[in-house]
């Protein structure tokens, strides 16, 4: 009796939550076409707007569940691409980071949250290919380990990059400009691209309060990289939802997937160059797919309240960093935009690559 | 018992008295005696689901390491993935990586094991050897599984990430760690 009493309260619950945008929304108009599209969001809706988030069961099947997550307060911004030599722009806003119980592939740590990013940033349009790297004067450890791994190509993404150059690399670019370096390293061994192991270092820290404070080039939190690979959209993917339920790590078609995103399916062995596909609502090619990006978090957090500010995670115990993005190889599944698989900061392998973030100060 | 600390820990034969109680959900647990039929296909997340801690009356925070249930299911679901398509781990490579694990935690990816390596006898043997933040042992005597992976299966990251994916899935991965 009382378990049906609070059921219907939640359905009751379920019935006035706060109308978001759907994927279809998203889609429509050309996925992700440019400036001025039809694709961006009201930030408001209409009751008819309604999106069951997830809307999948569990394996096994069965019937699509009410989702009961509360959105409420939680508004996103308007959707519109604002991209200019490479870069884009991205207003602050609130989302809803990770996925429903409900979505196929979902994992403990994707418990969803809502987040809210105070400050403007900007990310890359594409990921860094090997001829920004180049440019820096820098080793191109990019390869092919048993005819897998990175494509071969000014315009291929950079590969086979630890988390430490990844970061270094960004701190090369603040310099470059004469901005703040992000990231200060400490006991370091070995070079910026240079094999086997690249540069490795034992500690590091940040060079501002919060890694949002610094005004130079950096990897994105993994809220800001979700926030960037979602543009709006609430579905596994950015182009619609995961449909195909298969174990980790097969490989099969996903329709939402071959317009936007170079996978397991469509890629082949190695990463494709960058930007050839269609981008998201926010102008970002690739964030689905080709390249597995390195973000700046730690691994392994999980949000333990209802909502975030700002959050970040760039301490914590271990050296465990995030990773996002699903990659070239990436099954269905590893490609949802709230997927991330923590790997050594240390490790570096083919197809793993990043892009990069700043923080616009007022 | 749930979030009671015993019931948590790793690769040591915890026996569980659960008693009837409510866990976190609110939904009734079931009495269940030994022995009973468990399904390995079905990932447990015992840490999670009880959010047992190895780090006595921290509430709300999940345990760092997975208890012996979800590492049995997640080493059961990489070696025996029920779909023939999906990667699979060999019983031999396990060894493999539990040799990389505690003996070549520190080396550069891809260096083979010895012949005869070391076994894990006298150390720690977690998901990730450099979170130790929960753990007596201090490193290097801290074998990561993570680690042996990354060795293992250096240049094969689709494998690796599998693996790391999977090990999410189980409730394995210190993937699992609570926010501040």
């Amino acid at each position: 009796m009382k378990h049906g009493i609070v059921f219907a309260l939640l359905l009751a619950s379920c019935a006035q939550k706060t109308v978001q945008p759907t994927p279809a929304a998203m889609t429509a108009g050309g996925n992700g076409t440019r400036a001025g599209a039809g694709n961006a969001l009201s930030g408001g809706g209409s009751a008819g707007d309604e999106v069951s988030q997830g809307g999948l069961a569990e394996a096994g099947g069965g019937e699509a569940q009410p989702d009961l997550f509360d959105d409420s307060g939680c508004e996103h911004p308007r959707v519109i691409a604002n991209c200019s030599n490479g870069w884009c722009k991205l207003p602050p806003g609130c989302f809803i980071m990770g996925s429903p119980e409900t979505e196929w592939s979902h994992a403990p740590q994707e418990k969803r949250v809502k987040v809210t990013l105070t400050r403007a940033f900007i990310m890359a349009e594409r990921e860094v290919t090997q001829a920004e790297w180049l440019a820096q004067k820098l080793p191109n450890p990019s390869k092919l380990v048993a005819d897998q791994g990175d494509c071969a190509d000014a315009d291929c993404p950079i590969g086979n990059v630890n988390w430490f150059e990844a970061a270094s690399y960004a701190n090369l670019m603040s310099d470059k400009e004469g901005l703040e370096p992000c990231y200060d390293f400490k006991h370091c061994v070995g070079n910026i691209g240079q094999d086997p192991s690249g540069l490795v270092c034992e500690d590091f820290t940040i060079t501002t309060k919060t890694i949002y404070d610094c005004n130079g080039y950096r990897l994105p939190t993994d809220p800001e990289w979700e926030y960037a690979a979602r543009s709006g959209s609430r579905s596994a993917f950015y182009a619609g939802d995961i449909t195909t339920r298969r174990e980790v790590g097969v490989c099969v078609e996903e329709p939402a997937l071959g317009a936007i995103a170079w996978y397991c399916s469509n890629a082949g062995t190695s990463t494709r160059t960058v930007g050839k596909l269609k981008p998201n609502a926010w102008g970002l090619f690739d964030m689905i797919g080709n390249a597995l990006e390195w973000v700046n978090d730690q691994s392994g957090w999980v949000p333990t309240a209802e909502a975030l500010t700002d959050p970040e995670q760039t301490y914590g115990a271990g050296q465990g960093r995030d990773t996002r993005g699903g990659g070239y190889f990436g099954w269905p599944g590893a490609c949802r935009a709230a997927a991330r698989v923590g790997l050594s900061a240390s490790f570096r392998s083919p197809g793993l690559g990043f892009r990069l973030v700043r923080t616009l100060h007022p | 018992m749930p979030g009671d600390v015993s019931v948590c820990g790793f690769w040591n034969a915890y026996f569980v008295d659960e008693g009837k109680g409510e866990d976190r959900t609110g939904k009734q647990l079931i009495n269940t005696l030994p022995p009973a039929a468990v399904s390995c296909r079905q990932p447990a997340r015992w840490r999670n689901k009880q959010e047992c801690s190895i780090v006595a009356g921290s509430s709300g925070k999940a345990g760092d390491y997975g208890t012996e249930y979800d590492w049995m299911g997640f080493l059961y679901g990489i070696n025996r993935p029920s779909d023939a398509a999906a990667p699979r781990v060999p019983t031999n490579d396990l060894w493999l990586i539990y040799r990389h694990a505690c003996e070549r935690a520190d080396a550069p990816p891809g260096v083979p094991p010895s012949a005869n390596p070391d076994a894990c006898t006298a150390r720690r043997f977690v998901w990730d050897a450099t979170n130790t933040s929960n753990v007596t042992t201090a490193a290097p005597n801290v074998g990561g599984f993570r680690q042996g992976v990354e060795a293992r299966y250096a240049g094969s990251l689709p494998t690796i990430f599998a693996v790391a994916t999977q090990a999410n899935t189980y409730g394995v991965g210190s993937d699992t760690n609570a926010a501040p």
